[in-house]
């Protein structure tokens, strides 16, 4: 019998696809039951039911209930929160859950930031994905500079708040309560979860910004290698699978 | 009714991994007019699979190869066999992928429009990084995850080159659709399941990229590029690489190819 977790799917804006991908993810997650709630504006209310019905014909151990409940499902051992255009790796979930401590530590799985571009009555382009810094313990303060950072946390029953956050600012709330109780932490490996970049302010204006930036370039600096000089790159190989699968 | 043939070729699959794939098939959208049929080609060292391709994937034809021919080669013996039968598409679909339930829509919808002769999926959840134009889908080439070729591509090329094994067999025939005048497009819109970032680079897998990438170099006209794959095949397996030997592409369709950004054979968008 695999273990629940609660994920609580918000759409912040009218992309439909934003929500159809997040949904897919959810439903071909591994190695764990999920129920997925579905808060969408009432402008995407028919196409989050349609789009929750056909998906869960795919089989997989997912049920989706649209709207906010007053509460997550009370078998579930963890509770998640994401906003629609996040989107995760199929393990990502049931790692998570099988980190050390996990009953009461937050795990924060390592990331990417995705820039998309809109494109009408298509899915948005994606244009980059950068990778981020995350430190082995993170504070709030250094998560929260990405508005959709709660879908990279998987939080722990015993300290997930009862309710459910909606906007941006019950986000912040919501965590704040959840960290409120104890720490975090990171989870080891390459980035499992990728976030909708939905900073207004990309810019660097500090010190973890300029993390963030080192971060993606200790990914990037070795894929360059591999394309500009391959057999220096062959030769290279140890280091660059330490730094591509080394946390960040 | 237009036919869309897919197909499936198996090489010592996981039993969940073809269940999954036939969940998802079963859950697929069809638009109206296109009927689809499984059609799997088994390079398995034995036929083990068979009860479950029948049991899952609803196939009615199911063979066993006899041993592994390579990706190109295998599909090559689909391809042949659903034009002779009047498909008017053939989807190369790799048996450890999930259709999201529009994926085949999409893609038909797509290769349905004038002069496209190949359409691939999304890859999902990491997208491969190849660009392609977000309003038309064109693009430098087609991934094989679940790529539909339509009668024409066909038709111009003949199908995948079977000089190469593994690797790159995509990469050769889009490059060869789009000198025949057709168009290779992505479909944005359709989503594929394809989760193999998690998978060592094997080296068995290494070589096979390596021994591809100076075929490709070799065949495409760009001698650099080859002898540099060739070099970096010689460090990784300690002998030399046995020569290949490519059919030589003429000079005027050799303004397709890139490789100009290594085994990318495009630019990357990250």
């Amino acid at each position: 019998m695999s273990m629940r977790v609660h994920v609580h799917l918000v759409a912040w804006s009218d992309e439909p696809w934003d929500l159809e991908e997040s949904l897919f993810s959810l439903a071909t997650q591994e190695g764990v039951a999920v129920t997925a709630s579905v808060a969408v504006p009432p402008t995407l209310e028919a196409f989050a039911h349609e789009a929750c019905g056909r998906l869960v014909r795919l089989g997989g151990p997912v049920e989706f209930q649209i709207g906010t409940p007053s509460s997550w499902a009370p078998e579930a051992r963890s509770v998640a929160s994401w906003v629609a255009g996040t989107v995760a790796v199929p393990d990502h979930l049931a790692r998570a859950l099988g980190s050390p401590r996990m009953e009461v530590v937050i795990a924060v799985a390592p990331v990417r930031r995705v820039l998309r571009r809109s494109v009408p009555g298509r899915p948005p382009y994606v244009l980059r994905k950068t990778r981020r810094f995350t430190s082995p313990s993170p504070s709030l303060h250094e998560l929260a500079r990405d508005p959709a950072f709660l879908g990279r946390c998987v939080v722990p029953a015993a300290r997930a708040p009862r309710w459910l956050p909606g906007s941006v600012e019950e986000h912040r709330r919501w965590a704040a309560e959840a960290w409120s109780s104890g720490a975090a932490n990171r989870l080891p490996g390459p980035p499992a979860v990728e976030l909708p970049d939905l900073r207004t302010h990309r810019v660097l204006r500090s010190v973890d910004d300029l993390r963030d930036g080192l971060a993606d370039l200790r990914y990037q600096a070795p894929r360059w290698l591999e394309r500009r000089a391959p057999l220096a790159f062959t030769r290279l190989r140890g280091l660059f699978h330490w730094l591509r699968d080394r946390a960040h | 009714m237009a036919l869309l043939r897919i197909g499936i070729v198996l090489f010592e699959n996981a039993t969940a991994e073809v269940e999954r794939l036939g969940r998802s098939l079963a859950a697929a959208a069809l638009p109206p007019g296109l009927e689809v049929e499984a059609r799997v080609l088994d390079n398995s060292a034995d036929a083990r699979l068979e009860r479950v391709v029948h049991v899952v994937l609803a196939a009615k034809a199911y063979t066993w190869t006899g041993g592994n021919r390579g990706y190109g080669a295998t599909h090559n013996l689909g391809l042949r066999e659903a034009f002779a039968a009047g498909a008017a598409g053939y989807l190369c679909l790799n048996p450890d992928a999930v259709l999201h339930p529009r994926c085949l829509a999409e893609l038909w919808t797509t290769a349905s429009e004038a002069d496209t002769g190949l359409v691939d999926a999304r890859t999902f959840p990491e997208e491969h990084p190849k660009p392609y134009d977000p309003a038309t889908g064109d693009t430098p080439w087609c991934t094989g995850t679940a790529l539909l070729v339509r009668p024409a591509a066909f038709a111009a090329t003949g199908g995948f080159d079977e000089g190469l094994f593994m690797y790159g067999e995509d990469v050769d025939l889009s490059w060869r659709v789009r000198a025949a005048g057709l168009r290779v497009r992505t479909a944005s819109g359709a989503l594929v399941r394809h989760w193999v970032e998690h998978r060592d680079l094997t080296r068995e897998r290494e070589l096979s990229v390596l021994r591809s990438a100076a075929y490709l170099g070799r065949k495409w006209g760009n001698t650099a590029f080859a002898s540099r794959y060739e070099r970096l095949y010689r460090a990784r397996a300690g002998r030399p690489m046995e020569p290949p030997s490519p059919p030589v592409v003429s000079h005027v369709d050799r303004r397709v190819a890139d490789l100009g950004h290594g085994v990318r054979f495009a630019r990357s968008r990250w």
